[in-house]
C-alpha cells in the first residue's frame, strides 16, 4: 500500500527503530521502490547539537532528529537526461548503421564491378589467345592435309609468328598483373626524356621505314622517375602510334619541361572509346585483330603513370591522335 | 556444279588458311569468295547469290551480328558464324538473329 511522504516522516515507530540502532550508516539512507520508475528516499538525520556517543554500544544516538523524505520519479526527474540519452543512442546507432550500410554497399558494388571486369578480361583474353591459336591450328591443319605443299615454310613461319604473338600477350598479361598487385621495384632518378625517345626511335627505325612513317622528336625535359618504367610507357605509346599510322604517315614526339606528347597522323579514336582505351583489352577497333597488339599496351602505360600519379590523356586532333602525360 | 561460298573475315591469315584449303581440297565442289569487312561482305551478298556465308563476328566498322540481321531482311542464305566468342549471350544473340550455325575458332 502506498503511503504519503508525510505519513512516512511521521512514522515514529520506524524512526525510533532507526534511532535505537544508533543511526548506523546503513540506516541513514534508505529507499523504497514504489514502481519500476518511482522511488522514495528516506533519510533520518540526527538533530544538530543533540548527538551523543555511547561508549557502550559504540554508536551515536540522539533524541532529536530531522527526517527528510523525497519521492523521485525517473520519468519526471530524469526525463531530459533520458531523452538526451535515447536521442544520443539513436543518433549513434543511425550513424553507425549508415556507415556500415554505406560500406557494405561499396564493397558489394566493388565486388560486382570486379566480377564484371574479371569476366570481360577473361573473355577478351580468351578471344585474343584464341585468334592466334586458331591461326596456328589452321596452318597446322593445312600442313597435315598437304595443302599447297610449296607453302610449307611460309606456313611454319606463320605458326612461329603466332606462337610469339601468344607469348607476347601472356607476358603483357603477367606484367599488367604485377603492376596491378604493386609487385615492382622502383628506382627513381632524374634523367632526360629525350634520350629515352632517341633510343626508342632507333629501335623502331626499320619498322617505321617499312611503313614509310616519318618520326620526329623535339624539345627536352628532365623527369624524376624510374627510367625503365617511363621507357615502357613511351615504348607502348610508340608501338600504339606505329600500329595505328597508315603508310606515309607521321609520328611526332614532343617533350616539354613538365609533359610529354606523342602524335600520330591518320588515326581517330571513336568518341565512345576515348575513355575506355586505357582499360585492359580495349581497342578503339572493335575487331581487335587488325593490329596484332596484345590490347594491354595502353593499360600497362596507364598503370605505370597511375603509380607516379602523373596525369595522362588521349585526344583526337586534326587528322590524328595525341597521347600525353604530365609530371 | 560448285557451291558458292562467301567468307567474311578481317584477319588476313585466317582468310588465307581457309582460302588455301578450299582452293586445293575443295576446288571441284566449292568456289570461295572473300571479304575483309562487314560492309564489303554485305555488298557482295546483295550483288551475288551464295549457297553459304561464313561470317566472322568481330569485324571492323560493323560486327557480324549486324550484317547477319541486315542480310536476313532480304535473303535466306545459310549463314554460319566463325568466331572465338563462345559466351552464352553471344550464342543466344546468334539464335535470335536466325543464323544457321556457329563454328568456334581453334575448334577446326
Amino acid at each position: 500500500m502506498d503511503i504519503t511522504l508525510k505519513e512516512m516522516v511521521l512514522d515514529t515507530e520506524r524512526i525510533t527503530e532507526a534511532a535505537e540502532k544508533g543511526f548506523a550508516k546503513e540506516d541513514l539512507l534508505t529507499f523504497e521502490k514504489i514502481n519500476p520508475v518511482s522511488y522514495r528516499y528516506y533519510m533520518p538525520i540526527p538533530y544538530k547539537d543533540h548527538v551523543d556517543y555511547s561508549n557502550k554500544t559504540k554508536r551515536f544516538y540522539s533524541n532529536y532528529w530531522t527526517v527528510v523524505a523525497y519521492k523521485a520519479n525517473l520519468f519526471t526527474n530524469c526525463a531530459v537526461t533520458l531523452v538526451y540519452m535515447w536521442i544520443s543512442c539513436l543518433a549513434v546507432f543511425s550513424v553507425a548503421a549508415i556507415i556500415i550500410s554505406n560500406q557494405s554497399y561499396r564493397i558489394y558494388k566493388k565486388r560486382v564491378e570486379f566480377e564484371r571486369y574479371r569476366r570481360e578480361t577473361t573473355n577478351a583474353l580468351a578471344h585474343d589467345l584464341k585468334t592466334p591459336l586458331s591461326i596456328i591450328s589452321g596452318y597446322a591443319q593445312n600442313l597435315i592435309e598437304n595443302v599447297h605443299t610449296e607453302k610449307r615454310d611460309y606456313y611454319a613461319n606463320n605458326i612461329y609468328e603466332n606462337v610469339n604473338r601468344m607469348d607476347d600477350i601472356l607476358k603483357s598479361m603477367l606484367e599488367l598483373s604485377r603492376y596491378e598487385a604493386d609487385m615492382i621495384q622502383i628506382n627513381n632518378k632524374v634523367f632526360a626524356l629525350r634520350d629515352v625517345c632517341n633510343d626508342l626511335i632507333a629501335r623502331y627505325r626499320s619498322l617505321c621505314d617499312e611503313k614509310n612513317i616519318t618520326v620526329s622528336v623535339e624539345g627536352d625535359g628532365n623527369i624524376n622517375a624510374d627510367p625503365s618504367l617511363i621507357e615502357r610507357v613511351v615504348d607502348n605509346f610508340m608501338v600504339n602510334a606505329i600500329e595505328h599510322t597508315q603508310e606515309g604517315g607521321d609520328i611526332k614526339l614532343t617533350i616539354n619541361p613538365d609533359s610529354f606528347e606523342i602524335y600520330n597522323s591518320q588515326s581517330h579514336i571513336p568518341d565512345n572509346m576515348i575513355n575506355v582505351i586505357w582499360l585492359p583489352y580495349k581497342k578503339a577497333d572493335s575487331s581487335r585483330s587488325n593490329t596484332g597488339g596484345s590490347g594491354l599496351g595502353l593499360s600497362i602505360a596507364a598503370k605505370i603513370l597511375d603509380l607516379y600519379k602523373f596525369t595522362y590523356s588521349a585526344q583526337n586532333v586534326d587528322d590524328g591522335v595525341k597521347f600525353s602525360f604530365k609530371w | 556444279m560448285a557451291y558458292k561460298i562467301l567468307l567474311v573475315e578481317d584477319d588476313a591469315q585466317l582468310r588465307e588458311i581457309i582460302t588455301d584449303y578450299f582452293s586445293q581440297k575443295g576446288k571441284d565442289f566449292y568456289m570461295l569468295d572473300t571479304a575483309s569487312t562487314g560492309y564489303e561482305g554485305e555488298d557482295k551478298c546483295l550483288q551475288n547469290e551464295y549457297d553459304l556465308v561464313l561470317l566472322d563476328i568481330m569485324l571492323p566498322e560493323v560486327n557480324g551480328f549486324t550484317i547477319c540481321k541486315e542480310l536476313r531482311k532480304s535473303s535466306d542464305v545459310p549463314i554460319v558464324f566463325i568466331t572465338a566468342r563462345t559466351n552464352e549471350e553471344d550464342k543466344l544473340l546468334g539464335y535470335n538473329i536466325k543464323r544457321n550455325g556457329t563454328r568456334y575458332r581453334a575448334d577446326y
